[in-house]
């Protein structure tokens, strides 16, 4: 019953989604952006982390899509307040270099990878969303509502067992 | 610290916690717990009773979000990680001059002109200027192709120069040549204008 339930939009997600996102992001990486971007990572003091930004297919803006990889290191800060601390360190200086800079970023995408370097989540938001959010224009309800979250290689077996799991 | 409800560890992994989960204190998970509810009741993932909506779950991991670019760009990393595989053979190529690496690089992300760029410098250092210009022209094509369907022409220009310098200077590392260096100059030039707000010739 699941597999009717879930199957065709599994199938839809990894295949039409994982399709569209190479079209999108098809073009070369801004390596000027993407530096800029890493540079601000590195200064929070955040491990295993790099960025990659890219022009996105029919628009002006880029995506910048920020690697925290727990086979480069990444493991947090320890505790969640720290982590909430280096969010908003982040999405500030991202939001004034994304103007001073020109860097056009217009959605950021988080991809965590495991220690193998798997992808393993991925969380993603309009630029303009987070930046309303670090300049306090948005209450972090109104920006989980605009957040989008998915497990990018998650696969059918794996959503049935993790359901069977809970039920 | 163990997470025993599958409800709590996809919460707690959707909510960032997954890193944090393997030097948490009880306080912080406590706060990752109610931030994750706090985002799962928001997307509809609990029933009015705080139970999980496992019918939800599923919808929501089936089909992550109706918004066609943000369902894409959660699927970035998986590109981005083609994409540093794709690098990875392009460098080996330009620095042990072998063509058939960058050639396999342009195949498996076609559209991306860094690789023609990456071509071009290397056909030019190998003494082949009539080959090199053709990639360079693929490269600029490409680019064009990006600014014709919306694209930012300064943007994608400072990218695209960017990535010429980075070739041309690879194989100036390499073997150094007078072509090579008049080329890096030229594109010096241009990365310049492109950075005090002058005007340039490809983006009239």
């Amino acid at each position: 019953m699941a597999t009717v339930f879930f199957g065709p939009g599994i199938w839809r997600r990894l295949g039409l989604f994982r399709t569209s996102a190479e079209e999108l992001y098809s073009g070369a990486p801004d390596p000027y952006a993407s530096q800029v971007v890493t540079q601000i990572l590195i200064e929070a003091g955040v491990p295993g982390a790099r960025a990659v930004v890219i022009p996105i297919q029919g628009s002006a803006g880029q995506i910048a899509v920020i690697t925290l990889d727990t086979s480069a290191g990444f493991d947090g800060t320890g505790s969640a307040s720290g982590n909430e601390m280096m969010l908003m360190d982040v999405l500030q200086r991202m939001r004034e270099d994304n103007r001073m800079e020109m860097l056009g970023i217009e959605r950021v995408s988080v991809d965590y990878r495991d220690e193998s370097g798997g992808n393993l989540l991925a969380i993603t938001a309009p630029q303009e969303s987070l930046e309303a959010f670090s300049q306090g224009q948005l209450t972090r309800k109104q920006l989980l509502h605009k957040v989008a979250v998915g497990f990018p290689t998650l696969d059918l077996q794996d959503t049935l067992a993790l359901l069977q799991g809970g039920s | 610290m163990g997470i025993r409800s599958p409800l709590v560890r996809l919460l707690a992994l959707l909510l960032l916690a997954a890193p944090l989960l393997s030097a948490c204190s009880q306080e912080d998970l406590e706060f990752v717990t109610a931030l994750a509810k706090e985002w799962a009741a928001e997307k509809g993932l609990l029933d009015s009773a705080g139970k999980p909506d496992y019918l939800n779950i599923g919808l929501l991991i089936a089909d992550p979000s109706s918004d066609p670019q943000a369902a894409a760009a959660l699927q970035a990393g998986l590109v981005v990680k083609g994409l540093e595989d794709a690098d990875r053979l392009a460098q080996q190529g330009a620095e042990a001059g072998d063509l058939s690496k960058i050639d396999a690089a342009i195949r498996a992300r076609p559209s991306d002109w860094s690789y023609q760029e990456q071509k071009a410098a290397l056909l030019l250092a190998q003494g082949n200027p009539d080959a090199a210009l053709s990639a360079l022209q693929k490269s600029e094509g490409l680019v064009r192709d990006r600014i014709r369907a919306g694209g930012n022409c300064r943007t994608l220009a400072r990218n695209m120069y960017s990535h010429r310098l980075n070739a041309l200077q690879t194989q100036i590392g390499r073997a150094p040549s007078a072509d090579l260096t008049a080329q890096t100059s030229e594109t010096q030039a241009q990365l310049r204008r492109l950075s005090a707000g002058q005007p340039i010739p490809f983006c009239p």
